[in-house]
Parts: C-alpha cells; sequence; structure tokens
C-alpha cells in the first residue's frame, strides 16, 4: 500500500501518458495505473482525509467507510480487468477517456461531500460520453449524443438537488447527511439524478440504446461503472426508502420479457443488466442489514459476472463482427475457451450454487421474507427464473451453439482470453468462499447460503425452468430470433425529440424569420425611407440613434403595460 | 448441438430430464426448511419444479404477445 496517495490520481496522470504514448510503453502504464490506484486506495485511513478548501466549501476528497471501500475496491478490480481486455486496442481516445472513466466512478463513491460527488458525477457523465464515441461510426455518434443527454440532465438534476438541499439548511458532508427524507427539500430532485444513472424504469432507454453501440472493449467499461455508482448513492443516502421497493420491483420484471424477443446479444445483457440493478434497488429499499448486505454484495457480483458476459459477446463481436442471435450459432468448435468463460458467466447469473450469484441475490429475497413482502417474493422468483431463461440459456445458446452459422471464427486476443478468465475465476471463487466478500460487507452476516433447502430449491427451480424453455423451444412455441426494432419507452423520448425539433424547425423558425424580417428588415426600410427625406447630413446619426430610440420605446411600453395590468 | 426446429431429444436433453426427475423426487423423502411468510405455498411438494415451469410459459408466451405489440422493421428510428 502507499500511504498518502488519493486513489484517483494514478488514473489522471494514466490517461494522459497513455493519450501521448505508444506501443508497449503505453500497456504497461495503462496496466499500472488501476494497480498504483489499489495501493493508494489500501493505504488510504479510515474516515475523511484529502481536504481541501475550494471557493469556500470544505471540500473532503476521499471518506473511507466500509460502504465506500468496498466500491472503490470493486471499481480497481472492474479497472484492471478492463484495462486487460482493451490491451490490444489502438484507439488513443478510448483507453484514455476509460482510464479517467474508472477514475471518476472510484472518486464519486470514495467523495466526503456533495460537491465532489457532483463533480465526480458529471466526470463520469462526460469520460463514458467519449468511450462512446470513441468508436467512430454513425451509430456510436447519435448514441453517444443521447446517452449524453440523459447524464446531463441527472448531472443538472443532482446540480438543482443539492443548492436547494443547501439553500434549506441541509449539511453538505455525506458524514453528517445519514439517510436522505424524499420529503425533504432538494431530495427529490438527488432522488430523480440516482434513478437516471440506475436506469429507473421508464429512464432506462439510455442504457438499452448506449451498450450495444459501445465497441466490443468499450462497453466491458461502460456496464461496470455508471450503473454501480448509482447503486452506491442509492445504498448511502436512501436505504430504507420504501419507494425503492415498487421500482426495483418493476425493474426485475419488465427487462425479462424484452430479452427473450431481442435479437442483438449485447442488448439482451443489457435488459438483463437492468433486471438485476432492479434485485440490488429492491434490497436497498427494504433497508434491513440483511438486504443492504444483499444490495452491495450483488453489485460487486454482477459487476462480475455481467463484465464477464459483455466479455464474452464483445470477443464474438470482435471476431464475428456481430453479436446479433440471426447471425450466430455453433460457435463453440471455433471458440471452446470463449464458450466456457461465458458459460460461467451465465451459470453465475442465474445463481447456480458454487457461482457467485447463488450467494448474492438470495439475500435479498431472505431480506424480502423477513419483512413479510410475500407477494414480492413470488415476483423476484418469477424474475430469477427470467435471469436463467434470456442470460443463462439464451446467450451461450445462440452464440455458441443451436444452429452452425458457419461464420469465420477464432478465439479472441490472448488479452481478451485472461480478462475473461480473471473474470470467470472470481465468480466461482465468490461463489465457493462468500465469507471472504461477506467479510467486506456494510454489516456483519448472519448469512448461510449453503444450506440444503437452499441449494435444492434452487436446483428445482433451474432445472424445471431450462426443462421449459426446451420443452418451448422444441415445440416451436419459443419466439425465434428476428431482425426486428423492438420499441421501449425510448419511443418517446425519440419520436417526441424529433417532434419538438420539427416544432422548432418549422412553426417556430418560421414564424421567427418572419419576425425578425419584419423587426429587422421592413421597418428599418421604412423608417430609412422617411429618414432619407432628413437632409443628408444628420442621416448617419439618426440611423445610429433610431435603434436605440427604438428599444426605448419597447422597454416604455413594456414598463406601462406592466404598471396598468 | 440441437436445432430448436428440428431434431430429436439428444443426449444432453435426458441427463436434464434425469436431473429433473432427481431434484423433483427429493421433495417427499427431504423436509425442506419453510420460510414462515411463504410456508402454505413454499412446503406444496413440488412447488419449486412447477413454479419454475409454468413461470418460463408464462414468461414466453407474455413475451410473444410483447413482440407483437412492439416489434417494428429494423432502421425503424433511421426514417
Amino acid at each position: 500500500m502507499i500511504e498518502g496517495l488519493y486513489p484517483v490520481l494514478p488514473f489522471i496522470v494514466g490517461a494522459i501518458l497513455c493519450s501521448i504514448l505508444r506501443g508497449i510503453p503505453r500497456k504497461i502504464i495503462a496496466l499500472a495505473t488501476p494497480v498504483v490506484g489499489l495501493l493508494g486506495l489500501l493505504g488510504l485511513p479510515d474516515g475523511a482525509s484529502f481536504t481541501i478548501s475550494f471557493l469556500g466549501f470544505e471540500l473532503i476528497l476521499a471518506q473511507v467507510d466500509r460502504l465506500s471501500f468496498l466500491f472503490a475496491l470493486l471499481f480497481h478490480i472492474a479497472g484492471l480487468i478492463g484495462v486487460i481486455y482493451a490491451l490490444h486496442v489502438k484507439n488513443r481516445l478510448e483507453i484514455g477517456s476509460a482510464l479517467l472513466y474508472v477514475g471518476s466512478a472510484i472518486g464519486t463513491v470514495l467523495a466526503g461531500d456533495l460537491v465532489t460527488l457532483f463533480v465526480g458525477w458529471e466526470l463520469l457523465a462526460l469520460t463514458s460520453a467519449f468511450i462512446v464515441w470513441s468508436r467512430n461510426d454513425d451509430r456510436s455518434r447519435a448514441t453517444g449524443s443521447r446517452y449524453l443527454i440523459f447524464q446531463v440532465l441527472s448531472g443538472l438534476s443532482l446540480l438543482v438537488g443539492i443548492l436547494i438541499h443547501h439553500q434549506a439548511g441541509g449539511s453538505l458532508t455525506i458524514a453528517e447527511l445519514g439517510v436522505l427524507d424524499l420529503s425533504s427539500p432538494g431530495v427529490p430532485w438527488i432522488f430523480l439524478a440516482f434513478g437516471i444513472k440506475a436506469g429507473f424504469p421508464l429512464l432506462h432507454t439510455w442504457i438499452i440504446d448506449t451498450y450495444p453501440a459501445a465497441s466490443a472493449t468499450g462497453t466491458v467499461f461502460l456496464s461496470a461503472f455508471t450503473t454501480k455508482t448509482a447503486v452506491y448513492a442509492l445504498a448511502r443516502f436512501f436505504p430504507g426508502t420504501e419507494e425503492l421497493i415498487l421500482i426495483g420491483a418493476a425493474m426485475t420484471i419488465f427487462p425479462i420479457f424484452y430479452a427473450v424477443i431481442e435479437n442483438d446479444l449485447r442488448k439482451v445483457l443489457s435488459y438483463s443488466m437492468i433486471n438485476q440493478i432492479g434485485f440490488m434497488v429492491v434490497g436497498i429499499g427494504i433497508g434491513t442489514e440483511l438486504a443492504i448486505n444483499g444490495a452491495i454484495s450483488h453489485a460487486f457480483n454482477d459487476v462480475l459476472f455481467k463484465g464477464l458476459l459483455f466479455m464474452s459477446m464483445g470477443a464474438v463481436l470482435h471476431v464475428t463482427g456481430t453479436t446479433r442471435g440471426t447471425d450466430l450459432g455453433g460457435l463453440w468448435k471455433k471458440m471452446p475457451i470463449t464458450t466456457v468463460l461465458c458459460l460461467v458467466g451465465a451459470a453465475s447469473i442465474s445463481a447456480v450454487p458454487l457461482f457467485s450469484g447463488f450467494v448474492s441475490k438470495s439475500m435479498v429475497m431472505a431480506a424480502a421474507l423477513q419483512e413479510g413482502h410475500s407477494w414480492l417474493w413470488f415476483l423476484l422468483l418469477f424474475a430469477s427464473a427470467g435471469v436463467l431463461e434470456h442470460a443463462g440459456i439464451k446467450i451461450p445458446y445462440f452464440a455458441f451453439f443451436a444452429h452452425d452459422s458457419k461464420l469465420e471464427a477464432k478465439e479472441p486476443p490472448i488479452n481478451m482470453l485472461l480478462a475473461m478468465t480473471i473474470g470467470a475465476a472470481l465468480c466461482i471463487f465468490i461463489g465457493c468462499r462468500p465469507d471472504l466478500l461477506y467479510n467486506l460487507l456494510p454489516y456483519p452476516v448472519d448469512y448461510l447460503p449453503y444450506t440444503t433447502t437452499h441449494v435444492l430449491t434452487q436446483m428445482q427451480l433451474l432445472l424445471f425452468a431450462s426443462l421449459s424453455v426446451v420443452v418451448l423451444m422444441k415445440s416451436g412455441i419459443y419466439p425465434p430470433e428476428l431482425v426486428r426494432e423492438n420499441l421501449d419507452f425510448d419511443v418517446v423520448y425519440r419520436k417526441g425529440g424529433r417532434i419538438l425539433g420539427w416544432i422548432v424547425n418549422n412553426p417556430i423558425a418560421q414564424g421567427m424569420t418572419a419576425l425578425s424580417q419584419t423587426v429587422l428588415d421592413q421597418i428599418p426600410a421604412k423608417i430609412r425611407q422617411l429618414v432619407q427625406k432628413i437632409p443628408s447630413s444628420t442621416t448617419v446619426q439618426w440611423q445610429m440613434i433610431l435603434p436605440g430610440l427604438m428599444l426605448l420605446l419597447a422597454l416604455l411600453v413594456f414598463l406601462l403595460a406592466n404598471l396598468f395590468q | 448441438m440441437s436445432d430448436p426446429d428440428h431434431s430429436s431429444p439428444s443426449r444432453i436433453h435426458w441427463w436434464l430430464v434425469i436431473a429433473c426427475a432427481i431434484v423433483f423426487a427429493a421433495d417427499f423423502f427431504y423436509h425442506r426448511h419453510l420460510e414462515p411468510a411463504v410456508e402454505q405455498v413454499e412446503g406444496i411438494p413440488g412447488f419449486y419444479p412447477i413454479y419454475g415451469f409454468l413461470g418460463i410459459v408464462l414468461l414466453v408466451m407474455l413475451s410473444r404477445g410483447l413482440r407483437a405489440a412492439v416489434s417494428r422493421k429494423e432502421g425503424y428510428y433511421d426514417d
């Protein structure tokens, strides 16, 4: 460990160096960055450190407690895996933005005050938009802009919330804040800001829009940090907020239907991501120690197994150029290692015993029952079966098995395989030794995942759900993959945005043109005609004074109108 | 591997059926620990297998309905 090193600093330096250097030196710097950052994190003292005065604010750059440490640790691990996965990439914009992005996420979860949190929040938005844009094709350029609109709205909402909260006498120091109450001033804005980034229903569309559009390596970075930073923020400020139970439950349910009919496998994973965040949001909403532990440990595991699944689909994209279910199939013969690693991710997210999802998701469900939310438990159990269907079976089946697509394919570069292997090893390791993760959780863990009942019931659920999928496929009831665009709520934003654009371009723009012609061309022309009748020596001065006089007149009319209304 | 449209059950499908049969039968030999909140439903032998199986059937049926409602030609947003 290195004492006195702010963990974000190596990422800033690393990003600058990586955008200058080439070849081997850049690879070494890229790899060293998260490692040095991690050493800095391990050297941080508990509580506040790196306090600086800025514009009259006392900023606390690092505030270490169990919650922020766990997320910062997770982000360093995910950052290292991401860097290894992207080591072959020559795009300097992508690797530079990615390092800054990881640093922003770490800075945000370590923030000890709301101003620092806001700065991190905005940097997270900006740097990640550059990751999307760095793919540099038409789709990613358009998607990146839409993505940035959502992220900027989230930042704006957070800023408005913090300002109102502060004006009403609220503290800016996170350690003094505790749990925020939705009914206090400004807090709904803060909640909305977190909700946009966490992908609350109807605000989730940027996830399914962006993650299938970024590059193979870019999406691996994107999927790990933004939404999990929001989960951290919700766990920090809104544990036990009952509204989150309903919101989270909706998030676990609606994506599983879209995941069945979606053809792009990276879009399936994006829906899957909303579903998994739903489990975390439910846990935070329940708010008991068991539920919070479940939500946090599931966030930890999700970054690893969802990252692994996105990496395996990224590998498929890298070697075949597509992730569409209709184009893929039969790749297991050409990509056996990738297939096995993808299956580890699939087993982990499906919560198969001995894999990581099994030891975390069930904590949230057990907490739901302890608090008497039986309806919620039935819903989550249904959603769990849905996860198995789309992430456990559909992703590996349509990519690597099903009919042979005869696509040209081979194993991806060794660095990609290595990153996936590390991810897979961690998934299995946590699944087999959950106590090591449990020891890092915010509250002491009094939960045993490996009871005979839990293992048996989970296997019953998963095996019969698999049997059901097989029966439905054999009987032709299972909907086949189709090249289609499935409308989600983004139709409202995108079509609505176009209607707004049309209104601005047509009636409003035409009106403005007509108005400006009248005001700027026709009226001055008339006046000039009048003025030209006045002796020529005074013309120039008149032309200079007239607009001022007209403005004065307008002001006078405005004032009078206001006085006598 | 199997094609979803045509092929008889392959070996892996028989293994799946056997595994299902074993875990289903276990309900009649092993007394599961029941959660008080959902004891009456969870205690029914075969609850988890039936719930898992029918859950997927419901999921797939509703998804077909969803596809009918929201599916458009590719490039819908490009026009």
